[in-house]
């Protein structure tokens, strides 16, 4: 790593905050890094000492001979814990360059990242309750084709993160820079317009409309009932660790999904949410790899819906389950209608003249209810092998993509634009086979949607299929654009400045 | 709408194309496979040698243990009986295994009783590995793997000669690269 001080100066911008970058442009994190990444440690360490002090184990009236080697130790391990944090500060740094991003980090094992900005997938903005207090955020970049999977810069000030978002969305658009006033790099921030708010209300209402929390409630009022009739309370006490469960759950998508909202700028979706620690994503345009929008089943009778996205590196593995959930959640709880508008934002051109018409048949159509909405459905013998799900089961084609749709107790809708498209891929089991059935599945990228549709007629899956391959290489042809900017910005701009309604479907936004 | 939904690409007015035949699913009428090796039947059956050999040797043990004339029957009967099944379903499942290089895309086949057709195009691979185990070395085979931005996408072609293999790799590596799109 020595080499990187002295070799291609020239090719780094010093991007520096007040002369803070170094000769090679490298930059430090904030000041305050250590305290916050080290926080739980001495936390740690003080409960250790309280808990000794209190238990009765560490007597301070003891002679000072007895007590001083504990409190030798104490301080060794809190002034190595501090000088731990101050090296791996010392030694944490970025750069910027020409269209890509360096980061390096390791005390003995030294470590370099580097992340080509026109294979930039998202850009996340995380603000852990701590970081909020002292204003710091953590910068999360998903690079598909990167070297290593995880790239985050913690902790910068909040202005500074800023700041590198707009400067990397920028970069990874194909735009050019504007200096700032203390020689750093700025760019503009794009205009944004928000299109979808989750009330706390609405929030609340869909928690307790789950399946979980119905499981909790007949689990108190099954116990309650128990402990009347056998007489004593000590049943109650099973309901604990139950309720401790459900507890956390329904906690984990209050903090998350709090005060969400959905906004379009040029730079992509950006997505708010979060109680105690917030989430700004920003998802440039094309870069959603396919939707899946589902209604679980108690929120049928309210009409809701929830849209799930695969994006490139939201779902690595290194990024926990927990996480990738919470990242690939495009709108926790909304209404046909909501659905319909933030679809419109992501996928602008469904490719049939009233995409409201097919969606609506997409979430809610079924084989045999009077309508023809454009689905190829599976046929009637595939009630042997589907028995309740056979009459959602259908795909639809567009020329622009395809529409997967199943499910009945709980209904999903897959999307995958054509260009977006991994893979195709045909199986038949044996079942299948006498009854001249097959599935086809569509593969994308690492994510929770995984659009397949299955028991097709096998006229309509070989049909699929060949077809599918053709339209993806059409597709491709035409639509790849990495630098989403360099022929639509002025265009989209003057749209969004001149406030054009975001309910119109034909709002012109970068090609996916 | 009157028109009824259709999923092809105007192929219907192509000549030889037979949305009917359910030969058609696996065998789409545009491709010439190239089955893989046969070697790699002798691969297979080695390998299942190796796991069947000490499960008989096991069953045999119990039944000298039990010494029940019935037992020795029915390891009589069921012992041969696997032996024969494996080594032909390995020989139907070796005979399956087929690939073939379209214009624009790859096509691996494979299964009998659980068919199997993936279609990758050049344009969605992000690198090709080659990988050869003890006993493929042993018999100058390899196993060609292309890898895509998807998970469980399963494309892999076991049993190639080591030339093959090498010319795949060579050509699908240029491919990519040549058709590379982002994701």
């Amino acid at each position: 790593m020595s080499s990187t001080s002295t070799e291609e100066v020239a090719g780094w911008q010093s991007s520096g905050q007040q002369g803070q970058a170094d000769a090679g442009g490298w930059q430090r994190m904030h000041k305050l890094t250590p305290l916050i990444k080290g926080w739980t440690y001495l936390l740690g360490v003080i409960a250790v000492v309280s808990h000794s002090v209190l238990g009765g184990s560490l007597d301070l009236s003891h002679s000072p001979a007895k007590v001083l080697p504990a409190f030798a130790v104490m301080a060794a391990v809190v002034l190595a814990i501090v000088v731990l944090a101050c090296l791996s500060w010392w030694t944490t740094a970025y750069r910027l360059g020409e269209a890509v991003i360096q980061h390096r980090k390791g005390i003995l094992f030294r470590q370099t990242r580097q992340a080509p900005l026109d294979r930039l997938q998202a850009v996340d903005v995380v603000q852990p309750l701590l970081g909020r207090i002292v204003g710091l955020s953590e910068l999360r970049l998903e690079v598909a084709g990167g070297t290593g999977g995880d790239f985050r810069l913690a902790y910068l000030s909040d202005a500074n993160a800023q700041r590198l978002r707009r400067v990397l969305l920028a970069q990874a658009a194909g735009l050019s820079l504007t200096d700032g006033q203390a020689g750093e790099q700025e760019a503009p921030e794009a205009p944004q317009h928000q299109v979808y708010e989750l009330s706390t209300g609405t929030m609340v209402a869909a928690g307790l409309h789950s399946t979980g929390t119905l499981m909790a409630a007949l689990w108190v009022v099954g116990a309650m009932v128990t402990s009347l009739v056998v007489g004593s309370a000590t049943v109650l006490l099973a309901l604990l660790p139950g309720l401790f469960t459900t507890a956390t759950v329904v906690w984990a998508s209050f903090n998350s999904h709090f005060g969400f909202t959905v906004a379009t700028s040029p730079d992509g979706i950006r997505l708010r949410h979060g109680l105690l620690e917030r989430r700004s994503q920003t998802v440039p345009p094309g870069r959603v790899q396919a939707l899946e929008i589902s209604q679980p089943l108690l929120w049928k009778g309210r009409g809701w819906w929830m849209i799930k996205m695969n994006v490139a590196g939201y779902a690595n593995n290194v990024t926990t389950d927990q996480l990738s959930a919470v990242q690939t959640l495009l709108v926790p709880v909304a209404t046909i209608e909501q659905v319909a508008l933030v679809i419109s934002l992501v996928l602008p051109d469904v490719g049939v003249p009233d995409p409201r018409e097919v969606l609506r048949a997409g979430l809610l159509g079924r084989t045999g209810d009077g309508s023809t909405d454009g689905f190829v459905v599976a046929p009637t013998q595939a009630r042997w092998l589907a028995p309740v799900t056979w009459s959602r089961r259908g795909v639809m084609v567009t020329d622009r993509c395809v529409l997967a749709r199943s499910g009945r107790l709980r209904r999903y809708l897959r999307i995958v634009a054509h260009e977006r498209m991994q893979a195709v891929g045909v199986r038949q089991g044996p079942l299948q086979r006498r009854l001249g059935l097959a599935s086809v599945v569509v593969h994308s990228t690492r994510g929770p949607v995984r659009p397949r549709v299955d028991h097709l007629r096998v006229a309509d899956a070989a049909a699929l299929v060949s077809a599918q391959s053709a339209r993806a290489r059409d597709a491709r042809a035409v639509a790849q654009q990495q630098q989403w900017m360099r022929q639509v910005a002025p265009v989209l701009a003057d749209a969004l400045a001149a406030g054009s309604t975001p309910s119109s479907p034909n709002l012109p936004t970068p090609p996916q | 709408m009157t028109i009824p939904p259709t999923l092809s690409h105007d192929l219907s007015s192509e000549p030889g194309h037979d949305p009917e035949n359910m030969h058609e699913l696996f065998n789409p009428h545009d491709v010439t496979w190239t089955p893989v090796s046969r070697g790699l039947r002798t691969v297979r059956w080695i390998v299942f040698a190796c796991c069947w050999l000490p499960c008989a040797a096991s069953c045999l043990l119990v039944a000298a243990l039990l010494a029940h004339r019935w037992m020795w029957v029915v390891v009589a009967v069921l012992l041969p009986l696997t032996l024969a099944w494996g080594m032909w379903l390995i020989h139907r499942q070796v005979a399956a295994l087929a690939y073939a290089e379209r214009h624009e895309d790859f096509l691996v086949r494979r299964g009998v009783m659980f068919r199997k057709l993936t279609v990758v195009p050049y344009g969605r691979m992000q690198y090709v590995d080659v990988q050869a185990g003890p006993v493929e070395r042993m018999v100058k085979l390899a196993t060609v793997q292309l890898h895509t931005a998807a998970p469980g996408v399963d494309a892999s072609i076991p049993g190639l000669g080591a030339p093959e293999a090498a010319r795949l790799r060579e050509r699908l590596a240029s491919l990519g690269e040549a058709k590379l799109v982002g994701l």
